[in-house]
């Protein structure tokens, strides 16, 4: 029991992590507006529905407006129908050079939330005169916040935000189990002790199917993120590349019969699988545009790929997970120092 | 033979997935309720792995047990 006590540790972050995973509500956001294309110079009315809001018990507070970056414009009215479906009056917007408007909502449960880009003017403004600029959107000290714990609300991710806790520690518990082979590999190569052997291949053994789980889930993500099982990203395309050079490793060692000439060529090709997996994984994705978050322009830990509602359980979902990974591979290890203790049959 | 268990664990994590993807039906749930099913997906394939990986495990450990014993 006391020698066990981080496995244990490893339930219980990971209880946590995936309660806390499935439990924490989402942020409230608009998830869709009818029409998504006005005419300037009309006063229109807009459907919105929202997603997690609670229209119905916050309507003495709701405000609304739409933004275009140079001016904004408020709501006439606003008719709330349930907790999840409003009408918002507009009236009538100018000749404006940005076309684009962000629907914005306040209220004093959920706080300002918005629909970006969600609402177009007609191309075609030519005869309509530009309207002056007003305000309504409350002011940052004043704007009502948002009365609960939730995570963050992401078009096109939704609830597919929660992947986060699952498939990104994946990648981290592989990235471990492959640096604690690397360090196995270079003591190896210095002292040459089949122990040390043994540590880099089951090291390696454990994270492959790591390797292979991250594949699997951010596939099956990428389907309804990006509408594609798989896609030419630098940083999907550097991945796949990892798995194939140490599943390489694991042929190359099958390959050769001799046991220390076999121990030291694994040795020298980790090395070397490790440096490439820093290059594809972690550097040439930030040199590029990738649509993966975590690269370049689209930071990882920026304020919204990792917001500080998700950090307690992001942190437990990676540390559970790797002192999983550490388990599989201490087992394979113990497993394959008795395998070496019996005589060659 | 670890080649064989690699093979069979990727079959086994690809194919229920492969399948689903032919289903017209699939896009529909996986987009349905904020796509929350497809966060249950990614921890059913993360279980379905380990587990697999550890049958396959337990089964390694059960012939060097029996090498043990054979000896």
């Amino acid at each position: 029991m006391k020698r066990n006590w981080w496995k244990w540790l490893a339930l219980l972050l990971l209880l946590y992590a995936t309660t806390g995973g499935l439990l924490t509500p989402l942020s409230p956001g608009i998830s869709a507006v009818t029409p998504d294309i006005v005419p300037a110079g009309k006063a229109f009315t807009l459907d919105a529905t929202g997603y997690n809001t609670r229209l119905k018990a916050n309507e003495a507070t709701l405000t609304a407006w739409a933004d275009n970056g140079e001016r904004q414009i408020c709501a006439t009215a606003v008719r709330v129908k349930d907790d999840a479906h409003l009408a918002i009056d507009f009236p009538a917007f100018g000749n404006d050079k940005v076309k684009a408007y962000t629907i914005y909502l306040n209220n004093k449960a959920d706080g300002t939330f918005f629909l970006l880009n969600g609402l177009t003017m007609n191309s075609d403004t030519t005869g309509v005169a530009s309207v002056t600029k007003t305000s309504c959107k409350p002011a940052a000290s004043t704007a009502a916040k948002q009365d609960f714990h939730a995570l963050p609300y992401r078009e096109l991710l939704y609830e597919t935000i929660r992947n986060l806790f699952f498939h990104v520690p994946m990648w981290f518990t592989m990235i471990l189990l492959f640096t604690i082979s690397l360090v196995a590999s270079i003591r190896y190569l210095r002292n040459f002790d089949p122990e040390y052997d043994r540590r880099a291949t089951q090291a390696i053994n454990a994270g492959i199917i790591f390797g292979i789980l991250g594949l699997i889930t951010g596939s099956l993500w990428a389907r309804v993120a990006w509408n594609t099982w798989w896609t030419n990203d630098v940083k999907l395309n550097g991945a796949a590349i990892t798995m194939l050079t140490y599943l390489a490793y694991v042929v190359l060692r099958r390959s050769i019969d001799e046991e220390q000439k076999r121990a030291r060529i694994a040795a020298v090709f980790n090395v070397f699988a490790y440096v490439l997996m820093l290059v594809f994984v972690g550097i040439l994705p930030r040199m590029t545009d990738t649509l993966h978050p975590g690269n370049g322009g689209n930071p990882a830990f920026g304020q919204y790929d990792l917001d500080n509602t998700m950090r307690p359980v992001f942190y437990s979902a990676v540390l559970g997970w790797m002192l999983v990974g550490v388990w599989i591979y201490f087992l394979r290890l113990r497993m394959h120092r008795l395998h070496d203790k019996l005589p060659v049959a | 033979m670890k080649r064989k268990n690699l093979l069979l664990l990727l079959l086994a994590c690809f194919g229920p997935l492969l399948m689903s993807a032919n289903d017209s039906g699939f896009e529909n749930t996986m987009r349905a309720s904020g796509k929350i099913y497809v966060v249950y997906a990614v921890i059913a394939v993360i279980l379905l792995g380990l587990f697999i990986y550890l049958f396959i495990l337990d089964r390694k450990v059960k012939k060097l047990e029996d090498r043990f014993r054979d000896q």
